[in-house]
């Protein structure tokens, strides 16, 4: 299988390692020269994990782009073969990058597992990203992938969802928040200049999933926030971050930095979304060469630091259910979020039970990298996530929480491929249903609940 | 590309089970999606009141709803639409009604 | 003196290609504009020392025999070098014999550990995927030095022809698979100060300072 996608320019070896080698900063090039090779990486991959075929080895995709720089490294080219160029077989150089196309888009999750088990540290998902962005300059990117960053850029959000929709959607949850709690005056803010928190959203809640804003709204309700939504930038997501186009994604950035600047916020509040929050929380002020001038958090983190402060309380008695927690690979590997999901469970649910590795070990879920995007993956993507399949059943778990959106689409294909006979839900909604409101405000069943019943 | 065969019809999809070309679809290939990926064995008039009004929809603005105007149209619930196709509007409805797959985390 | 000066000019030579290759990407060097969450300098400290220790990673305890011969091997390539440096002064002849045999005999035994490498690479599958030729003439390279370094300590009169094969290797170390002599020491650095800044080792914490 190769890579579809026209290539309108013709892309050679040459040129891909010229503009591979002009993103090559001194941790890219350890990363090129410090693998030996030695294969010890293997079993950290969930696709080794659940296909153990040498081509799943972590290093095998990072020397699938090492192989093609090789054939134009001025230091080893006088004896390709022997320091292991990949030989051309017969094909084109257009041919030979599809080859490696299906490879970095195909068969890697950017999860970085393999790089905490590397002796050396090498960042296999960082090659395949930066190939990705080559690969991606020249039009060699999967069709989803590519119409998923289009979007974003020419309608403000990956669904191409409507101003109009957007707040007819907002207004439909604000509805229900106030029949929730009981509170006429409960609102969902939008554009409210110099509130505290901007608060973004993954397009896929507003379009098919709005109970997650509702679960959000009703915890900012409870602990009294001072926030709001923006019309002109409320799509947290990022997908440049799987494309590997850094200036797309800087500009995706760009646009919500000038947003939260606009509206005078002093945090940006990233919904459960793992990619979004580490492309805007991580990557967004190298992709645009400067600090933010606010802060940058996971709603996680948020909840965890109200629940801590005491602004909401909780009663476990309203998840009952044995429950476990997938880390993101983008939160908890990536953006060391993982004692706060386990403290907002500890006191959310009756009975948590760790999966095994967990934390910044946890298996990825197989739906990361834009694999959701890509419908010519979708079969290895399920395949993929039999390692996390395995965690989830030998948990004993019946409900399997976790803070990312995109995890949530791929755990419940899991769940009815593997039969898992669990329920999924993001962390928010768990929350949201063992909110203890203030005044005698009962919020009546929804989120989590309500879809269980 | 895999196809799927049922009667004597030939039908593309993706990799998800998404129809290729919307103009393909038949009532038929909705049932039969129903039962492959769903494990719905017959449609009800309520399922298929959702899949005339995606396919309308489609038809007219060349996008799916949003879930919010699917449910105001067809005067249905949220938990109730979620409870007629077990995958969810994107992956459950949709695919049934013969949209594209969407872009984005679905 | 022939030798010795062959082996110091070889050692520059190897040096100068280093930062030959490095200069580019040093070129591109940006600090990280994201707000720490952690620290990087504590996450450098834990990638030299704890983050070493091969039972805390899930490839030192899936690979614990792997692990064990390729340390060996190391340690005796790093001695390896202090043999040569020492063979370049006068005070290698002043050991006492019996600790000569006993450092060849050591020596002896992490070559061996390192021609074991080469075995696994002939035999298992994943490493035979991975593998493009020069990995076996570089551990047949590197095994001969630290051999040849046993001898030079144990037989004096080898030292000319250890010295040889020296200078040779740090000739040949740029181009081959072995300048991650360098990059070892960079990627840990580079690893260690990444997830230092966002938190995620040496261990994580409940909330972000603010
Ligand atoms: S990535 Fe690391 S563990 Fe894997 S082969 Fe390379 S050096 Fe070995
Ligand atoms: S980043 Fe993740 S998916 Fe990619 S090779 Fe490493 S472990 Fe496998």
């Amino acid at each position: 299988m190769s890579v579809q996608g026209l290539s309108p320019h013709g892309l050679n070896l040459k040129q891909f390692s010229q503009e591979f080698r002009a993103k090559t900063g001194p941790a890219l090039l350890s990363s090129l020269d410090a693998c030996v090779r030695c294969g010890v990486c293997a079993e950290s991959c969930h696709y080794y994990q659940a296909d153990p075929r040498p081509e799943h080895v972590p290093a095998y995709r990072a020397e699938a782009v090492r192989r093609i720089l090789r054939t134009q490294d001025p230091w080893t080219r006088w004896f390709p073969g022997w320091f292991g160029a990949e030989p051309r077989r017969g094909r084109s150089d257009e041919e030979m990058l599809r080859a490696l196309g299906d490879v970095i888009f195909g068969t890697c999750t950017q999860c970085r597992r393999c790089t905490l088990s590397c002796p050396m540290g090498v960042d296999t998902g960082t090659i395949v990203r930066t190939a990705r962005g080559v690969l991606a300059r020249h039009g060699l990117i999967p069709e989803g992938l590519k119409a998923t960053v289009d979007a974003h850029l020419k309608t403000g959000n990956n669904m191409a969802v409507s101003r109009e929709d957007f707040l007819d959607t907002l207004q439909w949850m604000e509805e229900q928040l106030q029949s929730d709690t009981g509170d006429p005056q409960a609102r969902i803010p939008v554009n409210k200049q110099g509130a505290r928190v901007l608060y973004t959203l993954n397009p896929r809640e507003v379009k098919y999933f709005p109970l997650t804003i509702l679960a959000a709204a009703k915890i900012l309700y409870a602990a009294q926030e001072d926030w709001t939504f923006s019309t002109e930038a409320w799509d947290g997501t990022n997908y440049g971050l799987f494309s590997g186009e850094d200036d797309k994604a800087a500009e995706i950035a760009r646009r919500l930095e000038a947003e939260a600047v606009r509206l005078g916020v002093q945090e940006v509040v990233m919904t459960e979304c793992g990619h979004g929050y580490r492309s805007f929380r991580w990557e967004g002020p190298n992709w645009l060469g400067h600090p933010y001038p606010f802060r940058v958090r996971s709603f996680v983190e948020l909840m965890a630091e109200y629940l801590d402060s005491g602004r909401i309380k909780l009663n476990p008695a309203a998840n009952s259910l044995p429950v476990t927690y997938h880390d993101p690979c983008n939160l908890a590997r990536n953006g060391g979020i993982i004692e706060e999901p386990r403290f907002l469970l500890s006191r959310a649910v009756r009975e948590f039970r760790e999966m095994t590795p967990n934390g910044k070990d946890n298996y990825c879920c197989g739906g990361g990298g834009g694999m959701l995007a890509m419908t010519e993956y979708s079969q290895r993507r399920l395949q993929a996530g039999q390692a996390k399949a395995r965690q989830i059943a030998a948990s004993g778990a019946r409900v399997v929480v976790t803070s990312c959106h995109n995890c949530v689409d791929q755990l419940n294909e899991l769940n009815r491929h593997y039969q898992l006979k669990v329920k999924v839900h993001n962390l928010c909604e768990i929350v949201a249903d063992a909110l203890v409101l203030a005044k005698a405000q009962r919020p009546a069943a929804s989120g989590a609940a309500a879809q269980d019943a | 590309m895999p196809t799927i065969q049922f009667g004597d019809v030939q039908v593309e999809v993706d990799e998800d089970g998404f129809v290729q070309d919307p103009k393909q679809w038949t009532e038929d290939l909705a049932r039969y999606l129903a039962k492959q990926e769903e494990g719905l064995d017959n449609l009800t008039e309520d399922h298929w009141k959702v899949i005339h009004y995606l396919r309308d929809y489609y038809q007219q603005f060349g996008i799916a709803p949003m879930i919010r105007k699917l449910c105001k149209d067809t005067g249905f619930d949220l938990k109730y639409i979620y409870e007629l196709f077990p995958s969810g509007p994107a992956k459950g409805a949709c695919k049934l009604a013969g949209l594209p797959k969407p872009t984005g985390c679905v | 003196m022939v030798l010795p000066i062959l082996v110091a000019a070889a050692f520059l030579f190897s040096l100068t290609a280093l930062a030959v290759r490095l200069r580019p990407a040093l070129a591109l060097r940006k600090p990280d504009f994201s707000r720490p969450r952690g620290s990087a300098a504590a996450g450098v400290a834990y990638a030299y020392s704890i983050g070493m220790l091969p039972w805390t990673k899930q490839s030192g305890r899936e690979h614990a025999l792997a692990y064990v011969r390729g340390a060996l091997f190391h340690v005796g390539i790093f001695l390896s070098f202090a043999v040569l440096a020492l063979t370049l002064t006068p005070w290698l002849a002043g050991f006492p014999a019996g600790q000569r045999t006993g450092v060849a005999l050591f020596l002896a035994v992490t070559c061996l550990a390192g021609l074991l490498g080469l075995w696994d690479r002939f035999r298992q599958r994943n490493l035979r995927a991975l593998s493009v030729p020069e990995d076996y003439t570089a551990i047949v390279v590197v095994a001969a030095f630290v051999g040849l370094a046993a001898a030079a300590v144990r037989w004096p009169g080898l030292t000319g022809l250890f010295q040889a094969w020296s200078a040779w290797l740090l000739l040949y170390l740029p181009f081959s698979k072995l300048r991650h002599v360098w990059f070892f020491f960079f990627m840990r650095y580079f690893y260690g100060s990444h997830f230092g800044h966002r938190g995620v080792l040496p261990h994580p914490r409940m909330l972000e300072a603010r």
